[in-house]
């Protein structure tokens, strides 16, 4: 796990992860991280690099009704993203 | 085309060319037609409304049938948008910053579809892949379906670092 990744936290026990797909623009992810989840741009890049080069990162952690809330905006958005237990 | 640019505070200025607005109109146009379909054993479907939960048919199910008339209405908005701020004959086109984000929204749609149509990977060389095409047959369906591709990537990296302000 990168240290940017967030940390596995018995409060903020689902995540929502972003996947890798070979279509969306970079520029894109890390504008719509940004945007939706008022990162600056270093942390949303960092973010979308993971997801780049990893497959995947976790973007937002906490109740499980937040993360489908934040998936739900993610996939208005085009980026193809799914809520886990941490 | 001439890129999209960032003119005044709220104010994203591109311009097109006739068949460039054209194709571009009845590509959102066919997005709108699937969305409306929305026939889930379609690939396109399940890239434009994917499950969000991998390890649970049930539970991903459920959620869709929460949320996909949202979604659903969501993109066929964003369609309309981009329909009135195109014209057909195309021209310059002059949006607001919330316009823009429909745009950006609506063309990552059209992406998507086509990234799974022509079955697009990481690993695609789509210089490449038009070079061949063209000269297998330079009016194929491919060949305009990637022609496509490429105005609308064009297209979005201009209006996304116009929007973002870098």
């Amino acid at each position: 796990m990168s240290d940017h990744e967030e940390r596995i936290d018995p409060d903020r026990p689902w995540a929502t992860v972003v996947h890798n797909d070979p279509v969306n623009l970079m520029s894109y992810v890390t504008w719509v991280l940004q945007k939706l989840f008022g990162y600056n741009r270093d942390k949303a890049e960092k973010l979308m690099l993971d997801v780049h080069h990893k497959g995947r990162a976790t973007v937002s952690s906490g109740a499980r009704e937040r993360m489908e809330f934040d998936a739900t905006r993610l996939h208005a958005h085009g980026l193809w993203a799914t809520v886990e237990r941490q | 085309m001439r890129a999209f640019i960032r003119d005044g505070d709220d104010s994203f200025v591109a311009t097109f060319a006739p068949a460039e607005a054209d194709a571009i109109r009845q590509s959102v146009q066919g997005i709108a037609g699937l969305v409306r379909a929305h026939d889930t054993g379609d690939p396109v479907t399940a890239r434009l409304f994917p499950d969000v939960y991998n390890d649970s048919s049930d539970d991903a199910a459920e959620f869709h049938r929460l949320t996909d008339a949202e979604l659903t209405g969501t993109k066929l908005a964003q369609v309309d948008v981009l329909l009135d701020t195109l014209p057909a004959e195309g021209g310059e086109v002059r949006i607001d910053g919330e316009t823009a984000e429909a745009w950006l929204r609506a063309i990552t749609d059209v992406r998507l579809a086509l990234g799974v149509r022509l079955d697009i990977s990481e690993s695609t060389d789509l210089g490449r892949e038009m070079d061949d095409e063209i000269l297998a047959d330079p009016v194929s369906p491919r060949a305009a379906a990637l022609g496509l591709y490429e105005l609308l990537t064009y297209v979005q990296e201009s209006l996304v670092v116009a929007v973002a302000g870098w």
